[in-house]
C-alpha cells in the first residue's frame, strides 16, 4: 500500500482549505502570509487534485473572458492525510527533543 | 447624452487596423436599463457590421464599469466578446474633459482599443499543454491577472496596472517551468505505455 506523501505546501494548502471551506487559488496565496507564490499554487493544487486531496468546480463569470474562476475544497481523503501528517509530525517532534533532551 | 446615443450615429465610430476610434460630442451618462434590455447589444452588433472585419461580428455585450473619478470627469471601459473567438477585448474612452463638453472631442491617443493582458499568454497554453493542465493551472492565473488588472484599471491607478501585469506574467511563466517536467513526463508515460 503506498503511503500518502504531504510537502509542507500541500500541508498549508489543506490547512486553510480545511479551516475555511472553499477558496479560490488568489485567496490562498493572500492567506498564505507569503508562503505561497502566485506561480506555483496552481501548479500545487492541480498535484494535489492528481492525488486526491483537493477538488475543485468552476465559477462561471459573466464578464466576457471565457475564463471561469476555480473554487478548490479539501476532499475528506484529502482532511484525513493531513490529520495523518499532523499527528506524525507531532509524534516525531515530540520523540525528536526528548532525543535531544535526554 | 446616453453612451448608446453614440453608438446609434454611425459616424461618430469609426474602425480601422489600429482599433476603434470613438468621437463624442458630450458627457454621456451610463443607463443600466441599456444593458438590461439588450438594446446595448443590439446597438453595438449594428455598429460593427459593415466594418472592414467583417468575420468580427459581436456577440454579447458583457460588462460596462463606469466609474467617477473626480468631478466632471469619467472613464468609460466597455467590454464585449466577440462571437466565435471567446475573447473579450476593451475599449478605453479617455476621460471625459469638461471643457471639451459642447464641442466634438477626437481622443488623442491613437488605438483606444486594449486587448485584456494574457490573451497571447493563454493561446500560447493552449496550444501548448493538455486541457487539463491549461483548465487547472494556467487559466486560473491568466484569469487573476485579468480580474486584477481590470480592478487596478477601474481604481484608475496606472502603475498598479503596469505592476499586475509584470507580477501576471511572471507567475505564467513560473508555473510554465514548474509545470513543464510533470507535463514532459506525463506525455513520455503516455507514449511508452502506447508504443509497449
Amino acid at each position: 500500500m503506498d503511503i500518502p506523501r504531504l510537502s509542507s505546501k500541500e500541508a498549508l494548502i489543506l490547512r486553510l482549505l480545511v479551516a475555511k471551506g472553499e477558496m479560490y487559488g488568489l485567496e490562498l496565496v493572500n492567506d498564505s502570509g507569503g508562503d505561497l507564490k502566485r506561480g506555483t499554487v496552481y501548479v500545487t493544487l492541480g498535484r494535489m487534485a492528481d492525488k486526491g486531496y483537493v477538488e475543485s468546480r468552476t465559477v462561471p463569470q459573466d464578464d466576457g473572458s471565457g475564463m471561469p474562476k476555480r473554487l478548490f475544497q479539501a476532499t475528506g481523503y484529502g482532511t484525513r492525510v493531513l490529520n495523518a501528517w499532523e499527528l506524525a509530525s507531532a509524534a516525531l517532534n515530540e520523540g525528536g527533543s526528548s532525543h535531544v533532551f535526554v | 447624452m446616453s453612451l448608446f446615443d453614440i453608438f446609434d450615429s454611425w459616424d461618430d465610430l469609426s474602425w480601422s487596423d489600429e482599433g476603434i476610434q470613438i468621437k463624442y460630442e458630450d458627457r454621456f451618462e451610463l443607463l443600466p436599463e441599456d444593458l438590461k434590455s439588450g438594446r446595448a447589444r443590439k446597438i453595438l452588433k449594428r455598429t460593427m457590421i459593415g466594418r472592414p472585419d467583417r468575420s468580427k461580428e459581436i456577440g454579447k455585450l458583457t460588462k460596462i464599469i463606469a466609474e467617477q473619478f473626480q468631478a466632471g470627469a469619467k472613464r468609460l471601459i466597455l467590454r464585449f466578446e466577440i462571437k466565435g473567438d471567446n475573447h473579450s477585448l476593451a475599449i478605453f474612452l479617455p476621460d471625459d474633459q469638461s471643457s471639451d463638453v459642447g464641442r466634438e472631442f477626437v481622443p488623442a491617443s491613437p488605438p483606444p482599443l486594449q486587448i485584456p493582458p494574457g490573451l497571447y499568454l493563454r493561446r500560447l497554453a493552449e496550444f501548448l499543454f493538455s486541457r487539463k493542465t491549461y483548465d487547472y493551472i494556467l487559466a486560473p492565473i491568466l484569469r487573476d491577472l485579468c480580474d486584477e488588472y481590470c480592478e487596478a484599471l477601474a481604481a484608475n491607478r496606472p502603475w498598479k496596472t503596469r505592476w499586475v501585469r509584470i507580477r501576471g506574467y511572471w507567475s505564467f511563466w513560473s508555473a510554465v517551468f514548474a509545470q513543464l517536467p510533470i507535463s514532459t513526463v506525463k506525455m513520455v508515460y503516455k507514449i511508452w505505455q502506447a508504443t509497449r
